[in-house]
């Protein structure tokens, strides 16, 4: 039988891929009319969701028939593909209705590409196996391709894009005919075979969800092609298809329950995934430009989320089922952390950039005075994405520092000296964001202004301020409510992809490394940080109560001259020293990898190639199917 | 009965706890000056400076916003969960099941991230370098107490602090080497953290917000003081069925190891002059690499056993 919500849902795609159609076909003035609906299908999306991760079984699957004669797709919705339909809803729902509220009268660009971008990805969480998979990633990639931006970093984005749908689609081919018993969306595991094929297609899937996230080697290419893009598309693939890396790696590289596979296989993610998140809090602390300061601020989520998958695949070679819950949970809520949080910095990003009329930390400042409300907001965001509790980001790293807890169990000192890094990789990755937000905020936002321009920056229109607050009521939500949301939307993932119940360690409230033990609670804490916050303004109502105005005291050097009515630009800081000094490494790339990404993507015929490529490895996977 | 016990102990330490906060800064300054051979001003100096303070007008600075204004207050707010949070005298406090030393590690690190925004919101340089400063300690602060949090996790088997002093004071945790070298490295976080700079953060603060910000830094020497205690030295701690005389004697010998901290720090930063916060990236690097041996030891420990 098939599935009511299912056919809900696979509707929803075609009516957004309509009206995505419609938007570039009509003329500007019915571009507002369009991006509200496609924003108003997206909200009905993310309520659908919600209904397939809570209700779905994803035992029944829906052919659709398209391409050529005798080929239908099979599509299928499960409660893993519910949450992360869930996500992209939400961040879709966001980014289209931020994208019409700001866009400007001379903007030639349409709002074609991001919804249809949303739209391909939808479809690409939908696929049951790996052609329609990597078939939603490229018409995705080539969407956001199309919305427009600067040529090296547009055509450097679409080969990304590419390439993972290239990979997962060759990763398929090589799995051929993985007709497993059980849910249709089993076909999409790939990799858990032990031999030759299966380790190329396992290696396959780890260069897709790379591409897809921006792992380690690929995270300074994966910056690069969002330098100079139009905000509505670098967030849908910041905010949205970075997660569906993630997606990409829970689906295909996993071993469902009862298939062992050798501890080894760990390695790759844990140490990409904590390279990933420890450049990224690095460059972000260091970054100069605001967009910089932001994308590579999402590689930590991504690359912390990576290291939760390769505890995931540690518990599945040891059978520590509880170490596999705990870390399915803690990688849940990165990625949701990720989307939310990062979605609305992007977004909030390329406004004030907008707004502000410069790009570079050091040229803006005093923004909060300005632009209060966005500035409320991006501090939210950060707030979601740092490890102090009660933000979800700190929630993770408590589940994930908990499953470092079951090192002892991992086998000989060596693999278990590993966890030892790891630890110190997590603490070292949650301070350098730390560095990175408060430079974030405090040199762009607080402060005075370093330019004229930033202080006659306007505050967004309201549609696209409330787009934003509720992304940041949603993160802070996740974060009070780590318990509800991992109970409400993924146990069933859990249970089925660790063998564990999660109902044991996460109450609705606490989060616990045993059951019944004690353990983390947010909600509690809120209330006693609430609880504090009104007695310590209490206590400072108590004192004189009256303020004066004044110059602020700068070390006793002298007034600023009439000239300079925001005083001396050059007295603030302006963003250096933030993480201590390296020693500099003599650790020079050849000049060809340097000169790659850009001589693939800097070229029209670089990019046609990929393209190619791409088709080719379509065209393999399609003869490889039965 | 238990509940009720547990909420007086609770609202007993919690009272003990803010009494505390400035008498141990005035102790600590006394200290100071009497190792430096001067005579040392009265204990209570630091609590008439904050009266003194509260009835002085606020100045703020003109480019301030609500940052400003807000991070004091958030400041005291986060720091005081953690002292209400942290055991001093007793075990079994109605808190201690949400004392995860996580959570209170990462409420004091959250604490210090309000002031720095609040130092760059004036738009100074001074502001900015303090700011700065603060946090590029932090990428080596925050590293060094996970290894040490992982390192006492891994040997009680929770990451309660409650359930760890008890533990510790039980003689439970083994090898005790691992919790030396443990203790070691959380003291040089902790002295880091508390390190005075050339350059603070409370510079853009005056009258009423100065005191709170004044107030904020003396729990937050007594938060830090409690949690090493809890933590490596819980000689002494009350059980909640003790009866009046094992709550008072706990009390006393918690008087007595508050006084052997402040004595130990006095007498270290006289020694080591100008233990400020520049020096402290040498000392935390050994403290990251003796939070690493100890959890290398506990594994290695758990290994053979």
């Amino acid at each position: 039988m098939t599935d009511p919500i299912l056919v809900l849902l696979v509707v929803l795609v075609l009516a957004l891929l309509l009206v995505g159609g419609l938007g570039a076909a009509l003329s500007a003035r019915s571009r507002q009319a369009i991006g509200f609906t496609a924003a108003g299908l997206c909200g009905l999306g993310a309520l659908l969701s919600v209904a397939a991760s809570a209700l779905s079984t994803g035992t029944a699957g829906l052919d659709l028939p398209l391409g050529p004669p005798g080929l239908t797709f099979r599509l299928a919705c499960d409660p893993l593909s519910g949450f992360f339909l869930l996500l992209l809803f939400l961040a879709g729902a966001a980014i289209l209705a931020f994208a019409t509220a700001t866009q400007g009268k001379s903007d030639p660009g349409t709002l074609a590409g991001p919804i249809v971008g949303v739209a391909g990805l939808a479809f690409a969480l939908l696929a049951t196996d790996g052609i329609g998979l990597g078939l939603g990633i490229a018409v995705a990639s080539l969407a956001v391709w199309a919305t427009g931006g600067t040529g090296t970093a547009r055509s450097m984005q679409l080969g990304m894009g590419l390439l993972a749908a290239g990979s997962i689609a060759a990763a398929a081919a090589l799995a051929a005919t993985p007709e497993a018993a059980g849910a249709p969306l089993d076909g999409l595991r790939f990799a858990p075979r032990g031999h030759a094929s299966g380790i190329l297609a396992f290696l396959l899937v780890l260069l897709a969800a790379g591409a897809l996230a921006g792992l380690a080697p690929m995270h300074r290419w994966f910056v690069q092609a969002q330098r100079a893009m139009a905000e509505r598309a670098t967030a849908l693939m910041t905010g949205v298809m970075a997660p569906i890396g993630i997606y990409v790696l829970l689906r295909a590289a996993l071993p469902g329950p009862g298939v062992a596979t050798p501890v080894w296989w760990s390695l790759p993610l844990l140490a990409l995934g904590a390279a990933t998140a420890l450049l990224g809090g690095w460059r972000s602390a260091r970054a100069g430009t605001l967009d910089a300061v932001v994308t590579n601020l999402a590689l930590q989520p991504a690359g912390l989320a990576v290291l939760g998958v390769g505890f995931v695949l540690i518990a599945a070679a040891t059978d520590l089922p509880a170490l596999g819950a705990i870390s399915l949970a803690a990688v849940f809520l990165l990625v949701a952390a990720q989307t939310l949080s990062v979605t609305l910095l992007v977004l909030a990003a390329g406004a004030v950039r907008q707004a502000a009329g410069a790009g570079r930390l050091d040229q803006l400042g005093g923004l909060i005075h300005r632009m209060p409300v966005t500035t409320t907001c991006i501090g939210a965001a950060l707030f979601g994405l740092l490890a102090f509790p009660p933000a979800s980001g700190f929630a993770a790293l408590w589940l994930l520092f908990h499953a470092g807890l079951s090192a002892p169990r991992a086998g000989s000192l060596l693999p278990q000296l590993l966890f030892v890094v790891l630890v110190l990789c997590l603490g070292l990755s949650s301070a350098l964001g730390a560095a990175a937000s408060v430079r974030l905020l405090g040199v762009g936002f607080l402060g005075r202004p370093r330019l004229p321009r930033s202080s006659v920056a306007d505050e967004l229109p309201r549609i696209a301020r409330f787009a934003l607050m509720g992304l940041a009521g949603l993160a802070l939500l996740v974060g009070v409510f780590p318990g509800v949301v991992l109970r409400a939307l993924v146990s069933p993932v859990v249970l089925a992809m660790s063998g564990h119940d999660l109902g044991a360690r996460i109450g609705w409230m606490t989060l616990a490394p045993v059951a019944g033990a004690t353990g983390y609670a947010p909600l509690p804490l809120a209330l006693l940080l609430a609880l504090a916050a009104g007695a310590s303004l209490w206590l400072l109502r108590l004192g004189r109560r009256d303020e004066r105005l004044g110059s602020a005291w700068s070390g006793g050097f002298a007034a600023p001259p009439a000239w300079l009515p925001f005083g001396d630009p050059l007295t603030q800081a302006g963003g250096g020293g933030f993480v201590p000094d390296m020693p500099r490494m003599r650790l020079r790339r050849p000049a060809w990898v340097r000169t790659l990404p850009r001589r693939l993507a800097g070229t029209g015929p670089g990019w046609t190639m990929l393209a190619i490529t791409a088709g080719m490895l379509l065209v393999a996977a399609f003869l490889e199917q039965p | 009965m238990t509940l009720a016990l547990s909420v007086l102990a609770q609202l007993l330490h919690i009272v003990l706890v803010l009494a505390a906060a400035p008498l141990l800064l005035g102790v600590m300054r006394w200290l100071m000056a009497r190792f430096a051979g001067r005579p040392g001003p009265s204990v209570l100096t630091p609590m008439r400076d904050m009266l003194r303070l509260s009835r002085k007008e606020m100045v703020v600075a003109e480019n301030a916003s609500a940052v400003t204004r807000m991070a004091p207050v958030a400041a005291c707010a986060l720091t005081t969960v953690c002292a209400w949070l942290v055991p001093s005298f007793i075990h079994g406090m109605v808190l201690a099941r949400w004392a995860d030393l996580l959570a209170v590690t990462a409420l004091l690190a959250l604490a210090r991230v309000v002031m720095a925004l609040a130092a760059m919101d004036a738009g100074t340089a001074r502001g900015g370098l303090a700011a700065s400063q603060r946090l590029a300690l932090g990428v080596y602060m925050e590293p060094a107490a996970l290894l040490v949090m992982f390192t006492l996790a891994l040997l009680a088997g929770s990451a309660n602090l409650d359930l760890i002093a008890w533990q510790q004071q039980e003689g439970m945790l083994l090898p005790a080497a691992a919790s030396a070298l443990g203790a070691g490295a959380l003291l040089a976080v902790g002295l880091a953290d508390i390190a005075d700079s050339a350059v603070p953060m409370d510079q853009a603060y005056g009258g009423s917000a100065l005191a709170l910000v004044q107030a904020t830094e003396a729990l937050r020497l007594v938060v830090w003081f409690n949690l090493i205690g809890a933590l490596f030295l819980p000689v002494g701690m009350a059980q909640l069925d003790q009866g009046p005389l094992g709550w008072i004697a706990g009390l006393l010998v918690w008087m007595a190891r508050m006084a052997l901290f402040a004595a130990c720090v006095a007498g270290l930063r006289a020694a080591v002059s100008g233990a400020t916060l520049r020096r402290m990236p040498d000392l935390l690097g050994i403290a990251v690499l003796l939070g690493a041996v100890a959890a290398v030891l506990v594994l290695a420990n758990m290994g053979i056993t």
